[in-house]
């Protein structure tokens, strides 16, 4: 369960010379266990902020957020425990196999060595990564890459899933592969958020969509909700309108 | 803690498999940078260093014209070797170095009590030539010392009458002009091993982790940023310490190359100097290793950090050309400043001079304050948003 209100954030200037940025003004809204949630927005939107506030590892200017009850500012350990974060275009390690990046990974948030390393063969087997398992990930493609760092957020298997653009750079495929993964995590009864500025996407997996925009959250609800609320036929007709722009001028 | 050992043998793995970074902690360090700074050194060292005690053959010319110069010679370590006719010759082509010729007259000429000749053909343009020449030369002259005393008692005076002056030399200054720089070698070269044995993982483990976009998901991880920086600062640490040792051996053994001469004399190669060297060292790769970190984790991206880390590594150069061009006391204030008291003490017990252990203690405590402060600074890095930038 995530619960963000009113979170704001500005990014002080670096030279004299530009004013500083201001990331988030009023982002507020909810993320229950048991459902997907989207975080559905343009570029520049505030998405990847909101989600590295939640995350613990940007401190918010104004509002709070919790997750499973824990303030993200106060309490950032007890967040971190049960968080399983994918950042956007996350790094791997380059000289360490796939397997060795999951079970650094599982090391770190407590597993013991075989602990760790039954769990990375289980996600690999689950996301499809056996072809890849033990060549060193320097050269890896995209979507290779992603499922790693799929695997690396989940290796602990935490409670809560924040995922930052995660089917950036997967073909169809692996994109449908990573999709029942989220709703079988979903059934499992975890709390999932993502973010995404593909409307489709957000259209097929999402039980909720909070739509961001300028920093700030526009709209809140399920798909059809948002269809019915802004009277359009599609989620991208509805989406230009909750962010304030008239549709038939952008279409 | 069990987060700082799972760090510290992830980083020292990932290091293991960096080529480059295994070159310069293994071979540059260790190998190549004592082989090209010492090499050369002991090199033209031995090349010019006369030693009395080898045997040396000597061609002779004529030697059966003058048997009682041959028996001291044979005395003093030199060999007889009869020469060929064509010696001139041989000479020209280098197939030998130094002929003696005793001229046909010499016999007579000695007798008479006149000076009698004798002839050192050379050439100077083969290697060693001089070498052998200055030693047969000194032969010569002891012989001739010997001969000129015997004809003055022969002739009922004492020699000493002859001898107005006896001049001897005798110089009380510990430190030898230009070579006090043998001194500032050996802290110079562990300076350099050190920071090259650490760049590599230094730069790739904090600015490179940033830049390549797997510092954000690891920041997330339930691990302090304490633990994050101690872990990558002990997995450099480890390699600083082996480009620390590894040159040490080297240049024990490079240095105890060296023939014993005037020049090995002036210093103390023994192994405790290297063990000294070694302990006096231990907080200056404490500190090495916490600057380097430190700038690497400042730095935007691995290409400012291997900029700036280019240009930081002029800075263990200054105390030792400061040294080299300026007369710097030796006080408690410059035994605190990290690096230039290394280098004055490391001066001293090269020169086989006792160290004062107040200073020594000074120095390392000093060093080990800033490198204390620079870990600090770090973690301080490590808990800014703009890291993550």
């Amino acid at each position: 369960m995530i619960e963000a209100e009113q979170l704001a954030k500005r990014f002080k200037a670096k030279g004299r010379k530009t004013k500083g940025v201001s990331a988030l003004t009023d982002v507020s809204f909810r993320a229950s266990d048991g459902e997907i949630t989207g975080l559905l927005g343009p570029n520049g939107a505030g998405k990847s902020t909101s989600l590295r506030i939640l995350a613990g590892l940007i401190r918010p200017d104004g509002g709070s957020a919790r997750v499973d009850g824990h303030d993200v500012v106060k309490d950032s350990l007890s967040v971190r425990r049960n968080l399983g974060y994918l950042p956007h275009n996350a790094g791997l390690y380059p000289r360490l196999s796939s397997r060795e990046n999951l079970v650094y990974y599982g090391r770190l948030c407590g597993l013991s060595r075989t602990q760790a390393q039954a769990r990375a063969r289980e996600l690999m087997e689950l996301l499809d990564m056996e072809d890849f398992a033990d060549r060193r990930t320097d050269g890896f493609s995209q979507g290779q890459r992603t499922k790693v760092a799929l695997g690396r957020a989940l290796i602990h298997r935490p409670r809560t899933l924040i995922l930052d653009e995660p089917t950036n750079g997967l073909d169809v495929m692996a994109t449908r592969n990573l999709r029942a993964i989220l709703r079988r995590l979903r059934d499992e009864g975890h709390c999932v958020l993502i973010s995404s500025h593909v409307m489709q996407e957000v259209a097929r997996l999402c039980d909720q969509v909070a739509i961001i925009s300028d920093g700030c959250v526009a709209m809140t609800g399920t798909v059809p909700g948002i269809l019915e609320e802004t009277g359009q036929q599609d989620l991208e007709d509805a989406f230009v309108v909750a962010i304030g722009e008239r549709p038939e001028v952008s279409a | 803690m069990r987060a700082f050992w799972i760090i510290v043998l992830k980083e020292i793995r990932d290091n293991l498999r960096d080529r480059r970074s295994m070159f310069f902690t293994l071979m540059y360090g260790p190998l190549l940078l004592p082989a090209l700074m010492i090499g050369p050194l002991v090199f033209n060292v031995n090349k010019h260093t006369v030693n009395f005690e080898q045997p040396l053959g000597v061609l002779v010319s004529g030697a059966e014209r003058a048997p009682n110069l041959m028996r001291f010679l044979s005395e003093h370590n030199i060999d007889v070797e009869k020469a060929r006719e064509n010696y001139q010759s041989t000479l020209r082509e280098g197939t030998h170095k130094l002929v003696l010729e005793v001229p046909s007259n010499y016999g007579e000429a000695f007798q008479a009590g006149e000076p009698a000749s004798l002839i050192l053909h050379y050439n100077s343009s083969e290697e060693g030539a001089d070498r052998e020449r200055r030693r047969l030369r000194r032969v010569l002259d002891g012989y001739n010392e010997q001969m000129r005393r015997l004809r003055f008692l022969a002739r009922g005076m004492d020699p000493q009458v002859f001898q107005p002056l006896q001049i001897s030399e005798h110089d009380l200054s510990r430190e030898v002009g230009g070579e006090v720089m043998v001194g500032l070698l050996i802290p110079f070269l562990l300076l350099f091993s050190m920071m090259m044995g650490g760049f590599y993982l230094a730069v790739d483990s904090t600015a490179g982790e940033r830049e390549r976009l797997s510092l954000e998901p690891l920041l997330v991880l339930p691990v302090s940023r304490v633990q994050l920086v101690l872990g990558k600062f002990t997995a450099v640490l480890g390699f600083v310490l082996i480009s620390l040792l590894a040159p040490l051996l080297t240049a024990f053994f490079l240095f105890n190359l060296l023939d014993e001469s005037g020049f090995s004399s002036q210093y103390d190669f023994s192994a405790m100097t290297f063990v000294i060297a070694g302990g006096l060292h231990l907080p200056v790769a404490f500190f090495l290793t916490a600057f380097l970190v430190m700038i690497a984790a400042f730095a935007r991206s691995t290409k400012e950090a291997q900029t700036q880390l280019g240009l930081a590594m002029m800075v263990p150069m200054i105390p030792f050309f400061a040294l080299q061009f300026m007369d710097v006391p030796k006080d408690s204030l410059t035994m605190a400043m990290p690096l230039l008291g290394q280098y004055q003490l490391m001066g001293s017990i090269v020169q086989g001079q006792d160290v004062a252990w107040s200073q020594a203690g000074l120095s390392m405590v000093s060093t080990s304050v800033v490198a204390a402060l620079f870990l600090l600074l770090t973690i301080h890095r490590y808990r800014q948003e703009s890291l993550l930038q």
